[in-house]
């Protein structure tokens, strides 16, 4: 069992006073069997109670309406959390064959076609000259996709702001440059090309294990392999989930788990400073 | 070509080509038409001159206008141009064509649950699965959510033509909250006011009790644990092509007209804002479409929606109509399915024809259309108000090329069908000060709720005013008729 803290926070100024909003936050970690979330505590600066409600995935938002001008908005949850002990090691019963009849099957491509179908972030241009591995059934889904993993984690280089939350592929793909979101987006995409269901993760990272892509939300993906289930990969650091990785929530893409999203009656301009840490004690 | 004896519709000339519906090919009236022919002929041309002034001049009054849109230009205010003649439907015909729409509109909802949980109907292969999820109207959000009473498609508008076979033909489904009602009700009041003789020796069945029953149909499918639900109609405001409308249904319904500003989630539950302080909202006929409904949810960028909505709606605090994620079911690609979506969840043998109709994402199918584009019509799947269809025959050499590129560069979003020679009906022109032929068609109205159903006596008969013109929207210069269903 591992146990780490986590703390979220994020402040937002306004230029000119708000005259109503609404956010949506989904930064609650997920409990689940491999973790429990402890001694949950979160709250705004314009001491609203937040209503807590179930997105269409099954995670918890945190919702709040704010009825009456403010100009600042503030927000901090703080958790421990229990972690099992993963050895990301999988080794499928199943014979590549098998494996891969199954995941051209009609009945699981329809029953996992949410994580099959291209989306706007995670859509692959037309034509790239680069030679991602393909899934063709010769070896087993497990390892094509530890290969498919450092395969993106060697063909991008990380660089803090190079991206946004909205660039496409095709883009990342000019720059070979990018956050833990596109390689992420990348690592689906390829996925899914290969029909293999792939769903984009958001979460917490153990900073003490010195990863890149701390000291703020992370994010990887998750795999579907018959037999084993929902299997994560991170290519932005060349490795697979294990005890390190919280999960917040899954989608089909980033914007299935935008940490905030607020729908504000403003005029002026904003600003906003957000900090993740996670201990280890 | 044919001449009529005395009166005003004297001068009316048959075109063959064409199924007529008020005249036999001998000339005579049809059965059914005989008395409205014989009181006609019996006015003089001035006194019918007058009768069409009256009632225009009504419509302008009361308001009873629609906006056009165009490229770069402001929206064109205009009355909705009304004929006087009314199109007559026989009482076995019509039977024959509701039980049809109603047994459509059931096959419909049952799709679209199918679709929403278990997806049997792609399994076994009914209808293509990357048909479905290539679709941008097959909502995410719905997935595994049933809504209240599994009902969908609370308000449904089917469209119908006849063609020189003298059967029915639907033409599409409209599932996303479909207009038009309000002109059908305009109309009869119109009519019944300066017909009132005839209307009343026809015995024509009566529409008034839509609103009456548009509402029933909403309430039935309140939340659970609400006891007198409160129910709104949400429009996108003055400046919606509908808006008359909006405000029109609200205010015969007897319930508050809002816009998606007056709302507000808080805990999951929808309120009003009024002067008595917030009040719980129930039930929410929306005219705003999906993609605008939630800014939280769907487009941020949208102004006429109600941040947090899907989230009340997912919890079962609301109810919403039409269910959002109906318009993958009206998808223009998926309508060449229906006879088979009915046999698969009805077991029953389709009551109404489909039209032919080519998909262009099918490679075979696509090749056909491209050789044969001069003798089709082709649609766009997602679009509506029969913007961006084009009508082979009528195509220039290069307007031909052009549709081709088109197709070409997106066939999932083309569908094709031949051209259906819609039946004519005797109309005044203006112009001429005639009765001439002209195209119609015909939009019923069909309501489901939690065990009950409700179809509109008749529909919103359309009329393509410009001579030979086939499409009948009243954004591409169509006018309407009253429709008399027979007792």
């Amino acid at each position: 069992m591992h146990e780490f803290f986590l703390e979220y926070f994020i402040e937002n100024k306004y230029e000119s006073p708000v005259r109503k909003a609404n956010f949506q936050l989904l930064v609650i970690p997920d409990s689940n069997s491999q973790q429990k979330v402890l001694d949950l505590k979160f709250f705004c600066s314009e001491d609203q109670e937040a209503h807590r409600s179930k997105n269409i995935f099954g995670f918890d938002t945190l919702n709040y309406y704010i009825g009456k001008p403010f100009t600042e908005f503030m927000f901090k949850l703080t958790a421990k959390i229990l972690k099992e002990d993963i050895n990301p090691f999988y080794l499928s019963p199943l014979d590549p064959a098998t494996e891969f009849e199954l995941i051209y099957s009609l009945d699981f491509q329809i029953d996992n076609y949410l994580f099959l179908q291209p989306t706007q972030l995670t859509r692959m241009p037309a034509e790239t000259e680069i030679p991602f591995p393909a899934y063709a059934g010769e070896i087993q889904i497990f390892d094509y996709l530890v290969s498919l993993n450092s395969f993106i984690f060697q063909l991008l280089v990380y660089s803090p702001e190079s991206t946004d939350v909205n660039t496409p592929i095709e883009e990342v793909l000019k720059i070979r440059r990018g956050v833990c979101q596109d390689y992420a987006h990348l690592f689906i995409s390829v996925c899914r090309q290969n029909k293999i269901p792939a769903r984009y993760v958001s979460g917490y990272l153990d900073q003490g294990a010195g990863f890149v892509g701390t000291g703020q939300l992370h994010a990887w993906v998750e795999t579907l392999i018959p037999e084993l289930g929902w299997i994560g990969f991170d290519s932005t650091n060349d490795l697979l989930a294990d005890h390190h990785y919280i999960k917040i929530a899954h989608g089909t893409d980033f914007t299935d788990c935008s940490p905030i999203i607020g729908v504000l009656e403003s005029a002026g301009m904003q600003k906003s400073i957000h900090s993740v840490t996670v201990t280890n004690q | 070509m044919k001449q009529h004896l005395k009166g005003i519709l004297d001068s009316y000339r048959q075109e063959d080509a064409h199924y007529d519906e008020v005249f036999q090919t001998s000339g005579e009236p049809k059965e059914h038409y005989r008395s409205i022919v014989e009181t006609f002929n019996q006015f003089s041309l001035t006194d019918f001159e007058r009768i069409n002034n009256d009632v225009k001049t009504s419509f302008f009054n009361q308001g009873i206008t629609f906006a056009v849109y165009a490229e770069d230009k402001k929206p064109d205010e205009r009355i909705f141009p009304f004929d006087l003649f009314p199109r007559i439907i026989p009482s076995q015909e019509w039977m024959q064509l509701e039980r049809g729409v109603i047994q459509r509109n059931k096959a419909i909802n049952y799709f679209l649950d199918d679709l929403y949980h278990k997806k049997l109907i792609l399994k076994d292969k009914i209808v293509p699965a990357d048909l479905i999820f290539s679709s941008k109207n097959y909502l995410k959000e719905m997935v595994d959510f049933k809504p209240e009473g599994g009902i969908y498609t609370h308000i449904s508008g089917t469209d119908l033509i006849k063609h020189t076979d003298g059967q029915y033909y639907i033409l599409e489904d409209n599932l996303r909250c479909p207009s038009g009602v309000s002109y059908v009700l305009s109309n009869r009041v119109a009519l019944k006011k300066s017909l009132f003789d005839l209307f009343t020796k026809l015995k024509t069945k009566t529409i008034y009790q839509y609103p009456e029953e548009l509402l029933e149909i909403l309430k039935s499918v309140k939340p659970k644990n609400t006891e007198v639900p409160t129910i709104v109609v949400v429009t996108p405001g003055m400046y919606n092509s509908a808006y008359f409308e909006h405000s029109f249904l609200a205010q015969k319904m007897g319930i508050p007209l809002v816009e998606g500003r007056d709302l507000f989630v808080e805990k999951n539950f929808v309120y009003m804002k009024t002067i008595f302080g917030p009040t719980r909202v129930d039930v929410i006929y929306r005219r705003v479409d999906d993609e605008f409904i939630d800014p939280l949810c769907f487009r941020k960028d949208s102004m006429l929606g109600v941040p947090g909505l899907m989230n009340a709606y997912r919890a079962g605090n609301v109810t919403l109509a039409n269910a959002p994620g109906t318009g993958v079911a009206d998808d223009k690609a998926v309508y060449h399915y229906v006879p088979d979506i009915i046999k698969y969840y009805l077991n029953e043998e389709p009551i109404l024809n489909n039209v032919l109709t080519y998909h262009c994402e099918k490679e075979s199918e696509c090749k056909y259309v491209l050789e044969n584009i001069d003798q089709l019509v082709v649609k766009p799947v997602d679009e509506s108000g029969g913007y961006g269809i084009t009508i082979g025959t009528t195509l220039t050499r290069e307007q031909i090329e052009e549709v081709k590129v088109r197709i070409k560069s997106n066939p999932r979003k083309y569908i094709a069908q031949p051209i259906m020679s819609l039946s004519v009906h005797a109309t005044f022109i203006e112009e001429s000060k005639e009765f001439e032929p002209r195209h119609i068609d015909l939009r019923t109205f069909c309501l489901m709720g939690k065990d009950k159903e409700y179809i509109l006596k008749g529909g919103l008969t359309r009329v393509a005013l410009k001579k030979g013109n086939l499409i009948v929207n009243s954004s591409q210069g169509g006018g309407s008729k009253d429709t008399w269903v027979l007792d």
